[in-house]
């Protein structure tokens, strides 16, 4: 069974089309890459794919595996969608710890793992609010890592990121395919597409159209 | 302004109109139940205080506007980040909102708390009798402070929710408090249609069928807007 399936999914927004009839199957292990210009779609897409928000029309079913009965979200998922959304008046980990404790699934010291992993220092006592926007990109990729997410599902993941920071998360997205993770993700660089994705999908007049 | 500031002033403004009596006619009161009833007086189709008035619109409508200011935040800037880790929206709506029910009712019970401390420091009596509202019952007034106060404030949060999940904006949720505040006024809300205001403790002089009355009121409008809830979350999810 895919991963992820979409059968003839449309979405409108106040009648407006953004995507339709959009059939796919994504599998486990790969690493997807959707292009398109800015307003395409690739946000609504991922939204859909995470339950966010219901097609118009269509379904999408995904794999029981990271499906609970009766959920309406799928689980081992991780996500960066739409802005790296913190509370700026506390620290970088204790934002990721305020996520953590909704699942209970993760100690303090994988925070802390997760966050150097990216390339932050977990005893940073700096106020969110006056990170560098590089380092607020960083902290988004922590969150979507640091419970050991099996599908990464990342929305211009290097946005921001000087290029060291970019050569260290491409190395760590290359890791984690090879561990079996599968990854979907946007990106205005053709280079981070080349490098790292299995497929290109890119979005064409509402179409999602096979590049690669 | 950040939401800890907001949150301050809040509590010195409750705790002021507390403890120097809103309606300034806090003082004359023989009693400690009494001096409760005159400060939330609110405002009633009978009688109407500007300064009962705008004390009730700082307390309830306040709490509500620090609400909004959350949940605006939460909405824009961490919805989907906590959403991928719940189950379900509904789940989520629950987790979130558990807080401000107990919230809820941590504000009223200070607020009676701070009321009554300030009565036995005035000298006032503790005796359980109501001299302001003849042929009413300190169980009553109590009642009315609490149940009906909760509801009435869940009322007012869940219709801010409504709003803010349509439309999600922060002019929109400001917008709602100047309407709530409008539909307060008692020469349009006479009938006790609207779900707004309507637990001022000066009802508590309207006797006991109106006091269950206006929680089956406000039980009813409470309803009806978890279903709206339901319906939004159903069909819209989290919006685009």
């Amino acid at each position: 069974m895919a991963l992820i399936e979409l059968i003839n999914v449309n979405k409108t927004f106040k009648n407006n089309p953004i995507l339709t009839d959009i059939s796919i199957r994504f599998e486990k292990g790969l690493i997807y890459g959707i292009t398109g210009n800015n307003g395409s779609g690739k946000s609504v897409l991922f939204k859909m794919i995470c339950g966010f928000i219901p097609p118009d029309e269509g379904s999408i079913v995904i794999d029981p595996n990271y499906m609970d009965q009766k959920a309406k979200f799928p689980k081992n998922f991780g996500i960066i969608i739409d802005r790296p959304g913190y509370d700026g008046s506390k620290n970088g980990f204790d934002n990721l710890k305020t996520l953590a404790i909704i699942q209970s699934l993760i100690s303090d010291e994988e925070i802390k793992n997760a966050m150097k992993t990216v390339g932050l220092d977990p005893d940073n006592k700096q106020k969110v609010k006056n990170y560098s926007l590089g380092m607020k990109q960083k902290l988004s990729l922590a969150q979507a890592i640091m419970e050991n997410q099996e599908v990464l599902i990342l929305d211009e993941p290097f946005n921001a990121l000087d290029s060291e920071s970019v050569e260290n998360i491409r190395k760590l997205l290359l890791d984690y395919k090879n561990n079996g993770k599968t990854i979907f993700l946007t990106s205005h660089n053709q280079e981070d597409i080349d490098l790292l994705c299995d497929h290109v999908l890119r979005i064409d007049n509402y179409k999602l159209v096979e590049v690669r | 302004m950040s939401q800890i500031k907001n949150t301050v002033i809040y509590i010195v403004l409750c705790l002021l109109g507390v403890i120097f009596a809103a309606s300034g006619a806090g003082g004359q009161t023989s009693t400690v139940w009494d001096r409760l009833y005159i400060v939330f007086f609110g405002f009633t189709e009978q009688r109407f205080f500007m300064d009962s008035f705008v004390y009730y619109c700082i307390i309830f409508l306040g709490f509500v506007y620090l609400f909004q200011t959350h949940l605006s935040i939460v909405l824009t800037e961490r919805i989907y980040y906590q959403l991928i880790r719940y189950p379900s929206l509904y789940r989520w709506f629950w987790q979130f909102f558990r807080p401000v029910m107990l919230k809820g009712i941590l504000l009223l019970t200070v607020l009676f708390c701070v009321t009554i401390i300030a009565g036995v420091w005035e000298g006032k009596s503790f005796s359980l009798t109501l001299m302001e509202v003849a042929g009413s019952s300190v169980p009553m007034l109590v009642y009315h402070f609490f149940i009906n106060g909760f509801l009435q404030l869940m009322n007012y949060v869940l219709i801010s929710f409504i709003v803010i999940w349509i439309w999600k904006k922060g002019e929109y949720s400001l917008i709602t408090l100047g309407i709530l505040m409008v539909l307060s006024l008692p020469i349009l809300n006479q009938k006790l249609i609207f779900p707004s205001g309507l637990n001022s403790l000066g009802h508590v002089g309207g006797g006991e069928n109106v006091i269950v009355q206006i929680s089956i009121i406000l039980l009813i409008y409470l309803l009806v807007e978890l279903f709206i809830i339901y319906y939004l979350f159903k069909k819209r999810g989290v919006s685009l």
